[in-house]
């Protein structure tokens, strides 16, 4: 049997997946029975039975969604327990890679959580109407849910069968560090290209929140987010490691660095969710998204602000930048 | 929060109808407070342990013949030291002593060179502590708390005559006593300067019993000793990640196997409350559906029963997780001590060093409240749901 | 101006040996400020239609608008918002919370709404004033009258301030005192302009002097109604 699977943080990861999962499951298949009759238009007896019945896909969504959003650091921390069996391994980022499954896992797992949000703000837009316009929309997105939480459920499953604790498998230095002299960064940018594109890609973004661009915001959020993840990784990371060579999203989890990695990428991801979700909605019910972009803007003001605090700390501190 | 009149409610029929909530809370907390006791208990040994072999040496070097360890050449370090990569590299010479009386007594004999930078860092700290010079000034010992204890039963109140292993008598001063909280160095050791300690155990001036390396850069680790086992034929190189895997797998076999076993626990504790809930709601359907004729939507009597569920859950969880710390680390965990340890290698009264951390106490609400809320939510929605025409009824 | 319009209301219940008509073809309007009487029979739908009135039953077809709301197909939230702030119910049973005080009970239908505790406590206190219960503001309910339970009851149907106040068999399980009193209430009510239904078959009534306004249902349907004359 594979060791891996007797550790604690493990065993209880997978079995809240399962659980998870089987909850959803029933949700999922009373959400089958719900679309398969719902006619709003009709006085029947089932219909009104179909509009309680929604109520229970509700609340198993709700609570899911909870447990997803605890889960994601749970699991992030538990991969990092694991760097002490697995060979090779420093941090997350060795054994998230320690097979083929990992990273998209990983990849899943952050999708999901923006699933589940917007879901949830769709939601609640569809109840305060009156007559659930959203209705037909978000029941399939929650059929999509399912299929995307059933796959994340193999995934786990699947990784954490093979990782193979005999194999060593690299460390963050390997995976993220510059590969003899190739550029890690996307759209050949530079370090200081990349750093002017974050700041303007931010105001940029404070921009089109401020002002409700919903299609703008679909395009240019997602571009801040992707230089965002880069940035933290590439530059800003490294002034959190003080050390100009260590390159890696996984290690400011850590103990070392005081947790830090949880609220950078928390925030981050807090505030792409709600600014995403809030123009999906604003595009498909011409509402207005306000308070979602406001939050988001606070989000990605803590964000910058965190990130840009560890440059300022560090250069008031030892006069030179790294 | 949602509203102060909504909380105020809440708690007032929390309150007054807490004898329905008595038997599930009661059943939470032997729960809780069993699952926290062992995690605490194998968190707690396990950074014990972890915190040991951290202030181990990176690597151990040793010779072997014949599968059995033998003393290696000096020589051996020199063809390490053009390595690059390694901070410090030391020779030990250590090994077991046997006194020889009616009731023998093992020690553990560590010779050090004081002047050295010690790369076992919990000798580095006793070393800050003592005056070397004097230590070195003659044969002087520092001696571990239960061997200092045997000396003074055995009339060796100031110096001990070790019978080294070549046949001469050797007598060494008491120089000073290792304090007894030390867990991490056992109470058997004598620490000696390294050519006493080679005159007691026998063995040549050229001879040590192992080398330890130290390797700063962790990334550099499999690589290194892939280099190392490459220079002499019978050389076996240990290293820390070696021995950290070897303790974790053992733990994580044996808390695995136990939190197996709790999962079943876990789920005839699901069903009960499934019932419970089934049993305790339906009684309430009159009462929730006064409320719904009163202007209650399904989603403020979700909110309603989700919260006093998450308020039972909360109350539990601190109750039962804070007898469980005053029961292991301040209690000692009495009975459970002998089940969890039986009786292999650990004395009556260990000492659990308190370790608390937030993944620990994640895992315990995550296998208490995924479960509870899973069991519950089910009867929940359909209370919820109640007609408001049951009001008219 | 009519605050209640029913058109074509029928309510059928569906039980296991077929289905059976509670309510048919149910077509009338209220003005607002009216006091309206159910009267009918027992069995006859008077309960079937005070609770589609309220919003806690839906009609099997037909439209119903309250205060402007067509609240027939109204999802849940929304007529529960509609519930709590637009009717007050006095039910037969009087359906207090037993666990709760009078005071408590009188502000349960505030909860959803979001409303501060002083302000609801300042409301509570202005409608047991008009429901003569002040004195027993802090009594636990299971102790009281039925006659104090009743003036509970309205005191919690007035808190919202709901332009329409409905009574289910108000009368049935009071002496005669006490129901006297409770006429008494309704026409305080009326004086503050509030909208009055009650379904009841007790004679009290309409041998009052309240100016009502009768509807006779007989086997589901209206049969009578002295406005309308039939
Ligand atoms: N849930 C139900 N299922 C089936 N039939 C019902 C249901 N509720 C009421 N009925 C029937 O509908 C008819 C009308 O009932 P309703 O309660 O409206 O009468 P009512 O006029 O209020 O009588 P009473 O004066 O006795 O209160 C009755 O015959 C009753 O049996
Ligand atoms: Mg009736």
């Amino acid at each position: 049997m594979n060791t891996i699977l007797l550790n604690r943080g493990v065993i209880v990861y997978l079995s809240s997946e399962i659980v998870l999962w089987g909850i959803f499951a029933i949700a999922f298949v009373v959400m089958i029975s719900i679309l398969y009759g719902w006619d709003f238009d009709k006085y029947t007896q089932k219909q009104y039975i179909l509009q309680k019945r929604a109520w229970l896909t509700v609340t198993i969504l709700s609570f899911v969604s909870i447990f997803k959003f605890l889960l994601l650091p749970y699991f992030v921390y538990t991969i990092d327990t694991l760097k002490d069996i697995v060979p090779g391994a420093m941090c997350a980022a060795g054994v998230i890679s320690a097979n083929s499954y990992g990273l998209k896992l990983l990849l899943l797992k952050i999708l999901i959580l923006f699933g589940f949000t917007l879901w949830i703000i769709l939601n609640r837009y569809d109840l305060n109407a009156k007559n659930y316009p959203l209705f037909k929309i978000k029941s399939w997105f929650f059929i999509l849910l399912f299929v995307a939480l059933t796959v994340e459920l193999w995934l786990d499953i699947k990784y954490f069968l093979h990782i193979d604790i005999n194999i060593p498998v690299s460390c963050c230095s390997a995976l993220f560090g510059q590969l003899e002299g190739a550029n890690p960064l996307p759209f050949g940018l530079n370090t200081n290209t990349m750093l002017l594109l974050f700041y303007i890609l931010y105001m940029l973004s404070m921009l089109l929140l401020f002002s409700s661009e919903a299609w703008l915001i679909l395009i240019v959020i997602p571009l801040f987010g992707v230089i965002s993840y880069y940035s933290v990784v590439y530059f800003f990371g490294t002034y959190i490691y003080e050390l100009p060579t260590h390159k890696c999203p996984f290690c400011m989890l850590q103990k070392d660095y005081y947790y830090i990695g949880y609220l950078i990428w928390s925030s981050l991801f807090g505030a792409v969710y709600l600014s995403l979700s809030g123009a999906i909605l604003q595009l498909l019910t011409k509402s207005n998204s306000k308070n979602l972009y406001q939050w988001s803007m606070k989000l990605f003001t803590l964000f910058v602000a965190v990130c840009s605090l560890y440059i300022i700390t560090y250069y008031i501190r030892s006069g030179v930048l790294l | 929060m949602q509203n102060r009149l909504f909380l105020n409610y809440l708690l007032i029929s929390l309150l007054k109808e807490r004898s329905r909530h008595i038997g599930v809370v009661l059943l939470s907390l032997l729960l809780i407070f069993l699952l926290s006791s062992v995690l605490f208990i194998s968190t707690s040994i396990q950074t014990t342990i972890q915190n040991a072999i951290k202030s181990e040496p990176d690597f151990v070097i040793q010779r072997v013949k014949g599968g059995l360890m033998v003393p290696l050449p000096l020589s051996w370090i020199d063809d390490i030291e053009d390595i690059r990569g390694i901070s410090t590299i030391q020779p030990r010479v250590w090994g077991r002593y046997t006194t020889a009386s009616s009731e023998p007594e093992t020690m553990l004999i560590v010779g050090i060179d004081p002047l050295d930078p010690q790369s076992n860092r919990a000798f580095s700290k006793i070393m800050n502590q003592t005056d070397i010079k004097s230590f070195l000034d003659g044969n002087n010992m520092i001696v571990g708390s239960d061997i200092a204890k045997w000396m003074d039963m055995h009339y060796a109140k100031k110096s001990y005559r070790f019978l080294s292993l070549g046949g001469e008598f050797i007598s060494v001063n008491r120089f000073a006593t290792l304090p007894k909280s030390s867990n991490l160095i056992s109470g058997d050791m004598v620490i000696v300067p390294l050519e006493l300690a080679q005159k007691i155990l026998n063995y040549d001036t050229q001879n040590v019993t192992d080398i330890i390396l130290n390797v700063p850069n962790h990334a550099e680790w499999s690589n290194l000793k892939s280099k190392l086992e490459e220079l002499h034929y019978d050389i076996r190189v240990v290293s820390k990640q070696d021995s950290i895997k070897a303790y974790k797998q053992m733990f994580d076999y044996k808390g695995g196997f136990f939190l197996a076993l709790f999962m079943i626990v876990l789920l005839a504790f699901a069903m009960i409350l499934y019932q419970r809930y089934t049993q305790v709601l339906s009684t309430e359907k009159k009462q929730i559906g006064i409320l719904r004729a009163l202007g209650w939507s399904v989603q403020d009597v979700l909110r309603l029963k989700m919260y006093e569920t998450v308020i039972v859950i909360i109350f539990s969880y601190i109750l039962a997780v804070t007898l469980a710390y005053i029961y292991v680390f301040i209690a000692h965990a009495p009975l459970l001590q002998q089940i969890f340890l039986g009786t292999d290698g650990y004395s009556g009264n260990t000492e659990w060093i308190p370790v608390i951390n937030l993944p620990t106490l994640m895992s315990i609400l995550l296998l208490y409240a995924v479960p509870y809320f899973s069991a519950v939510i089910i009867p929940v929605w359909r209370i919820a749901v109640t007609d408001p025409k049951e009001a008219m009824l | 101006m009519n605050i209640i319009e029913l058109e074509k209301i029928n309510k059928e219940y569906y039980t296991k040996d077929g289905s059976f008509t509670a309510l048919k073809d149910i077509t009338f309007c209220i003005q607002e400020g009216e006091c309206v009487i159910l009267r009918g029979i027992s069995g006859s739908g008077k309960t079937t239609l005070l609770s589609i009135l309220a919003g806690l039953d839906r009609p099997t077809s037909g439209k119903i608008t309250v205060d402007g709301e067509d609240i027939a197909k109204l999802p849940d939230i929304h007529l529960s918002h509609f519930r709590g702030h637009h009717i007050g119910m006095v039910f037969q049973h009087y359906n207090l919370l037993e666990h709760l005080s009078v005071t408590e009970n009188i502000i349960t239908p505030l909860i959803p709404m979001k409303i501060t505790p002083q302000e609801a406590y300042k409301r509570a206190k202005e409608k047991m004033e008009i429901a003569n219960i002040s004195h027993k503001a802090d009594m636990d309910t299971n102790r009281l009258s039925g006659g104090e339970k009743q003036r509970v009851a309205i005191a919690r149907a007035l808190i919202a301030d709901p332009k329409i106040i409905l009574c289910d068999e108000p009368t049935a399980n009071l002496d005669r005192a006490n129901a006297k009193r409770f006429t008494d209430i309704i026409k305080k009510l009326i004086d503050i302009g509030k909208t009055v239904v009650i379904a009841t078959h007790d004679p009290l009534f309409w041998e009052s002097d309240l100016d009502i306004r009768i509807i006779d249902i007989e086997d589901a349907k209206i049969v009578a109604d002295s406005k309308v004359e039939v």
